[in-house]
């Protein structure tokens, strides 16, 4: 199994993992080859489907720990096009504006063209779930979108929690989904009768 | 859709929850979580394999980490449950076993194929 550790190295390397968390992440993997080997279970206990494929074997790991540091082709690519749409965006708002004084209207204060996006340059297309339990649905709300992800909320009552915080979620947190997935979020609606409602 | 990544679907929404279960009192390195859980009943974890998953765990909070050196050997790198982890567990726990409820009510009336 030594080989697939070397592989793992390799493509932590490719993606820029710092070298400290990448020896981390060799050390503890290899240990936990070694001690599965000499009890006779095999690697595929350990490693799942990973373990035909190292390379994305260690892909996952490093991204879902969040220490991959080099860009991604893709991500150029789509940087590019996003930095085309937004020149577009930008020409057709500048055309909207130039039309609507041309016809001798104010220029409204809020073009109709949508905001041009700040150039953003994602590293991926999936997002991690944050945690949100026990947040207010303000907070929740707010957070879950700048995470990329949509988010809905269903007040449940009675409850013990507090009063406009955040019960449950689902999916849960740290699940792995794409950028415009749903966020459910369960809030704390009222109190039961019998107890005192915060201010 | 085949056995064993239907498994693997239905996994992948508790078993961050199965994980935190078995490092909620005593820390555990990767490889111990994984004996853990098979002690405990659950037989594999599907396709995935849970290096992935306690990386997301570690970046959310919902488990803390320490290196313990070992006798002879490198420092370990041991997981434990954080006091959100903890609160996620229990919450999660209660959405589960609403889950399960519900989705048995609904499957109870079907025979199981008895496999040859």
């Amino acid at each position: 199994m030594s080989t697939f550790v070397e592989e793992c190295r390799r493509e932590w390397k490719r993606l820029g993992v710092p070298d400290l968390i990448a020896e981390e992440m060799a050390t503890d993997l290899s240990a936990d080859l070694e001690e599965a080997e000499a009890e006779g279970v095999a690697a595929e206990h350990v490693l799942g489907g990973g373990a035909s494929d190292p390379r994305r074997f260690a892909a996952d790991w490093a991204q879902a720990r969040g220490v991959v540091t080099a860009q991604p082709e893709t991500s150029r690519r789509r940087a590019w096009l996003i930095a085309a749409v937004s020149a577009v965006v930008l020409a057709a708002g500048a055309a909207t504006a130039i039309a609507l004084l041309a016809v001798g209207q104010t220029a409204p204060k809020t073009l109709t063209a949508p905001a041009v996006p700040t150039v953003q340059e994602p590293t991926t297309v999936s997002v991690t779930v944050p945690n949100m339990i026990g947040q207010t649905e303000t907070d929740a709300i707010a957070e879950t979108r700048a995470a990329g992800l949509r988010v809905t909320t269903v007040l449940v009552s009675p409850t013990s929690q507090r009063s406009g915080t955040v019960i449950s979620q689902l999916p849960a947190p740290g699940t792995v989904v794409s950028r415009g997935a749903t966020l459910r979020l369960r809030i704390a609606g009222q109190p039961p009768a019998n107890t005192k409602t915060h201010p | 859709m085949a056995a064993e990544s239907r498994r693997t679907q239905m996994l992948k929404g508790v078993l961050d929850l199965c994980l935190l279960a078995v490092i909620e009192d005593e820390p555990a390195y990767g490889y111990e979580m994984t004996k853990r859980l098979r002690d405990r009943g659950l037989s594999t974890v599907g396709e995935g394999s849970i290096y992935p998953l306690l990386g997301r765990l570690e970046r959310d909070g919902l488990v803390e980490t320490h290196r313990v050196a070992s006798d002879g050997g490198p420092p370990r790198k041991y997981y434990r449950a954080s006091p959100v982890g903890r609160r996620t567990l229990s919450e999660g726990a209660l959405a589960w076993r609403e889950v399960r409820g519900e989705v048995d009510a609904v499957l109870a009336p079907v025979e199981p194929e008895v496999k040859a």
